[in-house]
């Protein structure tokens, strides 16, 4: 039975990968990936924007042929005078939907259709309500939200468009302070712009040796894969309509192809966690925030 | 499981400890009663505290002052709270919690006149077991301004100008006795710290190979993991070194 | 400028107001505050005389209720609004868009003020929420330079409040989900960080090993100041293979010496954090802040104050203030 309510979609790319291998990726995208939506622009870090951005009129033109949704992804935290202007930029002129990840872009995109991305606070119905109002056509929700929750907003959402992340490393945190560079003992500002050498973050190790987190620039983000490919059924059931997966330096056509069949009800949840045991090789999967408990755990 | 963890502590060399050392003789029983009407007149006086210790339903705490002869096991249940002492620490019941200092610490920690954090962070207190119980302690009793004095004095009210005034004699003596005392610790272990000083040093300059050597190690996993990670599919293809030219001005002002 | 210091219990609010608080800002004693600890925090009639206490004195309470309501379960959240603006607080401290909502509709005499963990970095969010909820003042996240918070203050018509010494957090403030992703519990919904619930410390051969859930945060050796499991600021190994402080060290912030600049930037309040410290600590920050805040304001030269003893690591930093720390 095809679910066509459940929309797949691949969220923007946090990492710093050289822009020539992004534009590839996204034509491969086009060409060979069954997901609904893309989303893409720079989220993680200002200064690594301007590589890309001459190659973002030829891959939407493609993802648009290739009949995929286009939406452009905000800066996650915007605090220079340049930061501001790009963004005041993108919203005054921009062909495609924008995906607000700061309050500032919130703001500017007020009574404009537009997406909330999931660096924006959302907790409850309330906030859930007055962000739908404030012109939000859909809404991704932050990824430490438990079960019950998600639940709960499904329902407040009475129909609306609400979008869950469930697959990729998870952005934790996010801060002023670049720890790819600190890491280097250089300056944020004079970066080289290190964080190129790790196209899925660097690994973050307890001093017993432990995988814990990993760097993405001013992102810190989850060791672990997170996978909701076992709670797919629920997060349907709860009233989500979008599900998204954040690329990583796998096999992403053969892990978007995995969802949407689980999505259409052609594989079970096993099938696909199997599948993705097979594409990720990095690092462990986990599931613990959907089940109330730590992040980092996988609840079987 | 709780006490582990003190066995290789050293008591400091205070006045504290020598008064503990020649009061050791006298059975703890004699102790008992004093202990025990303390713990009434704090129940008395500041009942707010407990109320704040309700949460923590059953629970128990030992407390062990580095530099005394001996150690009390606090009982609290829902709210109700019964003291006990102890000589020997291999008498003591098993605790949830285990609080350890310096006597004088602890003292000014009942007082609020000391930040728990900070002795924390300078080492001076120690914990073990459950961190959220001793948290829920100090955030009691800090709640209230507790006074030994007023915990001490009870109902002799007309006694207070006069013990007031040896209590703080007392402190000045204490004090004075202190500084007495490391000297004449300075004086005594200073070969032996010298001696120790010398082995370290050596032991620093082992630690610091197998540092090195371990670091190897580490890298060439890394190393290891990075050619494995290579060999998958969809492979990294077009891995450039990282860019030269730089399109954002370096240095951005803020 | 206003110095707003923080209380954890009714006895270190007196204290704060004994050593020269303007205001005292206290949370209630469940998850509806972002210091939601065991054994902390101010019951409704513990608030009452706090503002009774207060208002004798000339000065303020302010009631931080800054974490976000659980989807299906607001009526806490609300309860605290409305006790806060019953009981007659001076200001709230609010984080979520839908309680301020809910604050502004039902209380619109109420004074709101907008929560570091709402993190509004830049003018544009911080004027959303100045004409959606009618927020009076912000208090900044600890991401802005002093240059660029001067910058900032000319573009809103809302007060500025800074964190002026402290705990310090590295990462944007409520949008942190380390905590949660290593014990479940987090800042933004159950009001903690790095619990004490979770926190385990091992004595081993000299060392003192701090945990937190699963994962080693950190070790020191016995003469080394320790520092609590935060696990933004443990030891951790990352390229190099080197331990280090990967995100930050154990320390403080500390700006007492950037007062002037503060000062001339038009900052309106600045803030002590640690409501979840003793009152010793509060007597002695307070107390050094105030005699600095005064002598900044007389424009003399700030006399600057050892704080050692009670920074965690020893140590302190006038952290995102000044660029370099980026």
């Amino acid at each position: 039975m095809k679910n066509t309510a459940s929309r797949l979609t691949l969220g923007p790319h946090l990492y710093n990968w050289p822009a020539e291998q992004k534009r590839d990726f996204y034509f491969r995208i086009a060409d060979e990936a069954e997901v609904d939506v893309v989303y893409l622009g720079e989220v993680t870090c200002s200064k690594r924007a301007p590589f890309f951005l001459p190659f973002i009129p030829e891959v939407c033109d493609r993802l648009e042929a290739a009949g995929k949704e286009i939406v452009l992804s905000s800066l996650a935290l915007v605090m220079t005078g340049r930061e501001r202007k790009e963004l005041h930029e993108l919203s005054d002129d921009c062909p495609w939907e924008l995906e607000a990840n700061d309050l500032s872009a919130v703001a500017l995109l007020k009574g404009q259709s537009h997406v909330i991305g999931p660096f924006i606070n959302i907790y409850n119905e309330g906030t859930l309500d007055y962000l739908y109002d404030n012109g939000a056509r859909r809404i991704v929700l932050p990824c430490e939200l438990p079960a019950e929750s998600l639940q709960k907003l499904g329902e407040a959402a009475r129909g609306r468009e609400l979008e869950v992340q469930v697959f990729g490393r998870l952005p934790l945190a996010l801060s002023a302070r670049c720890y790819h560079a600190r890491a280097h003992n250089l300056s944020k500002d004079g970066c080289l712009y290190v964080c190129e050498k790790d196209p899925d973050g660097m690994d973050v190790m307890t001093l017993d040796g432990a995988p814990f987190l990993a760097v993405n620039g001013t992102h810190t983000m989850s060791y672990s894969v997170n996978s909701l490919a076992g709670e797919l059924e629920a997060l349907q059931k709860s009233g989500m309509t979008h599900f998204r997966l954040w690329p990583q330096q796998v096999d992403m056509v053969a892990v978007i192809q995995a969802f949407r069949q689980a999505l259409d009800g052609q594989i079970d949840g096993e099938e696909v966690q199997g599948r993705l045991d097979k594409l990720v090789d990095f690092a462990p999967f986990s599931n613990g925030f959907f089940h109330g408990a730590e992040g980092a755990r996988m609840v079987e | 499981m709780q006490d582990q963890n003190f066995s290789q502590e050293y008591p400091p060399f205070s006045p504290v400890l020598l008064a503990g050392i020649a009061l050791s003789p006298l059975p703890i029983r004699f102790f008992a009663p004093i202990a025990k009407y303390m713990l009434g007149r704090v129940i008395k006086l500041y009942p707010d505290v407990f109320k704040r210790l309700e949460p923590l339903g059953h629970c128990r705490f030992a407390v062990r002052p580095s530099d005394l002869p001996c150690c009390f096991l606090l009982e609290l249940d829902h709210g109700k709270a019964q003291l006990s002492l102890f000589s020997r620490l291999d008498d003591l019941p098993v605790s949830d919690a285990t609080i350890s200092g310096p006597i004088s610490s602890l003292v000014l920690l009942l007082e609020g006149k000391v930040d728990g954090d900070a002795l924390f962070f300078s080492r001076e207190l120690a914990v073990s077991g459950d961190t959220e119980a001793v948290l829920t302690l100090r955030n009691a009793i800090d709640s209230a301004d507790i006074s030994l004095e007023e915990i001490w004095l009870g109902e002799t009210g007309f006694l207070r100008p006069i013990t007031g005034r040896a209590l703080s004699g007392f402190a000045g003596l204490y004090e004075k006795a202190n500084r007495d005392l490391s000297l004449i610790k300075n004086a005594l272990i200073s070969p032996v710290t010298r001696q120790h000083q010398l082995l370290e040093d050596d032991l620093d300059r082992q630690q610091e190979q197998l540092d090195k050597m371990e670091k190897e190690v580490r890298k060439i996993r890394a190393q290891n993991a990075r050619a494995q990670n290579a060999r998958t599919p969809n492979a990294r293809a077009v891995r450039e070194t990282p860019v030269a030219e730089n399109p954002v001005a370096e240095n951005e002002e803020d | 400028m206003e110095l707003v210091c923080p209380a954890g219990t009714p006895s270190a609010l007196r204290a704060a107001l004994d050593a020269g608080a303007d205001v005292v800002y206290v949370g209630f004693r469940d998850e509806t505050n972002a210091r939601n600890f065991p054994g902390l925090n101010f019951s409704p009639d513990e608030l009452r005389e706090a503002v009774a206490l207060a208002r004798g004195m000339g000065r303020q309470i302010y009631v931080a209720i800054n974490t976000y309501p659980q989807a299906g379960n607001l009526s806490p959240w609300h309860k605290a609004v409305d006790s806060a603006a019953e009981i007659g607080v001076d200001a709230v401290i609010l984080a979520d868009i839908g309680l301020l909502d809910y604050a502004q509709k039902r209380h619109p005499d109420l004074r709101r003020h907008l929560s570091v963990q709402a993190s509004a970095s830049n003018p544009e969010a911080i004027n959303f929420y100045r004409s959606a909820f009618d927020v009076q003042r912000v208090v900044l996240p600890r991401v802005l330079t002093v240059r660029e918070i001067a910058a900032l203050i000319g573009e809103i018509d809302v007060e500025t409040e800074v964190f002026a010494f402290g705990g310090m957090c590295v990462m944007a403030e409520g949008r942190c989900s380390l905590s949660s992703y290593a014990t479940g519990k987090s800042p933004n919904m159950n009001g903690v960080c790095s619990p004490a619930s979770h926190v385990n410390y091992e004595q081993r051969r000299g060392k003192l090993i701090s945990k937190l859930g699963d994962f080693t945060i950190n070790t020191f050796p016995d003469n080394e100041p320790a520092g609590y499991p935060t696990l933004c600021k443990g030891r951790f190994v990352g390229q190099s293979g080197d331990p280090s402080y990967l995100f930050e060290e154990p320390t403080s912030l500390n700006v007492m010496a950037m007062l002037p600049e503060l000062i001339a930037a038009g900052v309106k309040a600045l803030k002590i954090e640690g409501r979840q410290r003793g009152k010793a600590y509060v007597s002695q920050v307070v107390s050094s802040y105030r005699r600095a805040l005064d002598a900044a304001l007389r424009g003399e030269v700030v006399p600057l104050m050892d704080m050692g003893n009670i920074a965690e690591g020893a140590r302190s930093t006038p952290g995102a203030y000044q660029k370099n720390w980026r």
